[in-house]
C-alpha cells in the first residue's frame, strides 16, 4: 500500500474545528420521549384518561423487534406472537430500509435504550476519563461481543415454539420505561440495574454483549450501502475517530468499516470528532478526488 | 456521494413517519389485535376458533362474539364482582387470583381458554398447573359433556373465588 508523504498531510490550518452538529441529539431525545409519553398514554388510557394528538399503543407495538421474533408464527400460522401487531411488522421493515442504507441507525439514534445508555456514559466519562469504555481486556471483550447472537437465536426460538413473548420478562427496555408496573418480571429490572451500573464503566454494554435486536441489525453492516469511510492521504494518524467510538470499532487503520457492531453513530467523521476535513465520512465509496494515484485499490477493512 | 448528519436525521424521521403515515393511510397500521382467535385448521373441528389463541387482552365480550359463551356467564363462570362483564379483560384474572399464584394454582389465560373448549366441546391441551373457579366447573358439569378425564381434570382442578 502507498503511504501518502507528509506533504500531503493537511497543515494545522487546514484542520477545522467546528461545532458539531447536534441533530443526532435531538433525534434521539425526542424518540426518547415519544416512547416515554406513548408509554404513559396507555397506562393513562386504563383509567380512561389519554394525551392529545398521542396514539394509544403498547410498548410491544411500536418495537420493530416484535416483528422479527413473530417471522416464524406469521409465516406458519398467519398470527404474530403474543401482544405483537401489525404495526411492529411495519417498523420492522422500515428499519430494514435505514439499516441496507445506513446501517443500524435505529441503534445509534431511535432506540430510547441505546441514547439512555449513551447518556450514563457521558457521566462514566467524566469520572474515569481515557479509562473509561476501555477497562475490559480484548481478549474477553471480542468474544462477548457475539454473546448477542446466542440471544437472538434463544428468543427467536422460544417465540416460535411457544407463540409467547417470553423475552418480555428478561428485557431491559420493556422495564426501562414500564418499571412502575406489576407487568414487568423482576428479571428485567435486574438486568436494567445491571445495565444501568455498567453503562457507568462500558458504553452501551446492552447493545454490544446481549441485544438480539442490534445483532440483527449489526447484520446490514455487511452490505449497507452508506458506509463509514476514512481516506488515507489526509488522516493525521490523530486516533480521535477510536478514541470516540462507542462500540470500540478502530477506524484509524481501515480504509471502510464492515463491523457487526457499528451503530452509524457518526462520531469518527469529520463532522464530529475527526479534525480533518473530507477524511472520515458517511459515503458510498470513496472519493477519487482525494485518494492518491495507484491507491485507489488500497482496501483494508474492518471486518467481524 | 457522502451524506451529513442532518440528511440521515431527514431520513430517519421521513423513513420511519413515512411507513406509519402510508399504512395508516392504507389501513394496515394497527397497534392492537382484531381480537378474533384463528381457526382448527384440522381434525373434527376443522374451520372453529380455536380457544388455545384467546389472549390475555381479549374482553368477555370478544370471546362472546368468538364462541357465543354469554360474557355474563363468563363473569359468573369466573367470579368478577362489581364490573362489567363485556369489557373485562382475561389478563386481569390474574390480579383477582394472584394470591392463588404462589401455591402453584394458576388462574388466568389458560383457565379462560380450558373452560371455552371444554364449554364447546373443542380441543385442547389441559395444563396440571392451571385451575378453574369453582362455579367455572360447576357451570361446565351442568352444561357441557365432559369425558371420563376432562371431568376428573375439572374436579381436582378447582378453586374458591377469592
Amino acid at each position: 500500500m502507498t503511504k501518502p508523504s507528509d506533504a500531503s498531510k493537511p497543515s494545522t490550518a487546514q484542520k477545522t474545528k467546528k461545532a458539531k452538529p447536534w441533530y443526532r441529539s435531538a433525534i434521539q431525545i425526542f424518540f426518547f420521549v415519544l416512547v416515554a409519553l406513548i408509554t404513559l398514554n396507555q397506562a393513562l388510557a386504563a383509567y380512561g384518561k389519554s394525551i392529545a394528538f398521542l396514539a394509544s399503543a403498547s410498548l410491544h407495538a411500536i418495537c420493530p423487534f416484535g416483528g422479527i421474533v413473530s417471522i416464524y408464527e406469521f409465516i406458519t400460522v398467519g398470527k404474530f406472537a403474543q401482544k405483537i401487531h401489525d404495526s411492529s411488522f411495519i417498523l420492522m421493515f422500515a428499519a430494514f430500509i435505514l439499516a441496507i442504507g445506513f446501517g443500524p441507525l435505529i441503534c445509534g439514534w431511535v432506540c430510547p435504550l441505546g441514547s439512555f445508555q449513551q447518556w450514563i456514559a457521558n457521566a462514566g466519562r467524566k469520572i474515569y476519563g481515557k479509562k473509561y469504555n476501555h477497562m475490559i481486556p480484548a481478549k474477553v471483550d471480542t468474544p462477548l461481543r457475539y454473546t448477542r447472537y446466542l440471544v437472538l437465536v434463544l428468543v427467536v426460538y422460544v417465540t416460535a415454539t411457544t407463540g409467547k413473548l417470553v423475552f418480555q420478562d428478561y428485557d431491559p427496555y420493556f422495564a426501562l420505561f414500564n418499571f412502575w408496573s406489576t407487568e414487568v418480571a423482576p428479571a428485567a429490572l435486574i438486568i436494567l440495574g445491571a445495565t444501568i451500573v455498567a453503562s457507568a464503566f462500558v458504553e452501551r454494554p446492552w447493545c454490544k454483549y446481549l441485544c438480539p435486536y442490534g445483532a440483527v441489525l449489526g447484520l446490514f453492516n455487511l452490505f449497507r450501502v452508506f458506509r463509514i469511510r476514512r481516506e488515507e492521504s489526509t488522516c493525521i494518524d490523530c486516533k480521535l475517530c477510536d478514541k470516540n467510538c462507542p462500540m470500540n470499532i478502530t477506524i484509524s487503520t481501515a480504509t471502510a468499516v464492515r463491523d457487526h457492531q457499528c451503530i452509524s453513530c457518526m462520531n469518527c467523521t469529520s463532522e464530529q470528532f475527526c479534525p480533518v476535513v473530507n477524511t472520515v465520512d458517511f459515503s458510498t465509496q470513496r472519493d477519487s478526488s482525494l485518494t492518491p494515484p495507484g491507491d485507489i485499490t488500497a482496501k483494508e477493512e474492518v471486518q467481524i | 456521494m457522502k451524506v451529513k448528519s442532518n440528511v440521515i436525521a431527514i431520513m430517519v424521521l421521513v423513513v420511519i413517519f413515512g411507513s406509519v403515515a402510508y399504512t395508516s393511510y392504507t389501513g394496515q397500521w394497527k397497534t392492537t389485535t382484531d381480537k378474533v382467535p384463528v381457526k382448527y385448521t384440522e381434525g373434527a373441528a376443522a374451520g372453529e376458533y380455536n380457544p388455545a389463541d384467546i389472549r390475555g387482552s381479549y374482553t368477555f365480550a370478544n370471546i362472546e362474539a368468538a364462541f357465543g359463551i354469554p360474557a355474563d356467564e363468563l363473569g359468573t363462570a369466573f367470579g368478577i364482582k362489581d364490573r362489567d362483564n363485556a369489557t373485562f379483560q382475561v389478563k386481569e384474572l390474574e390480579t383477582i387470583y394472584a394470591p392463588l399464584a404462589a401455591q402453584g394454582k394458576e388462574v388466568g389465560t389458560d383457565s379462560v381458554r380450558i373452560f371455552v373448549s371444554l364449554y364447546k366441546g373443542l380441543p385442547i391441551t389441559l395444563t396440571d398447573t392451571t385451575y378453574l373457579p369453582k362455579p367455572a366447573a360447576e357451570i361446565l358439569k351442568t352444561r357441557a359433556t365432559l369425558s371420563k378425564e376432562q371431568l376428573e381434570f375439572v374436579n381436582k382442578h378447582m378453586v374458591d373465588v377469592p
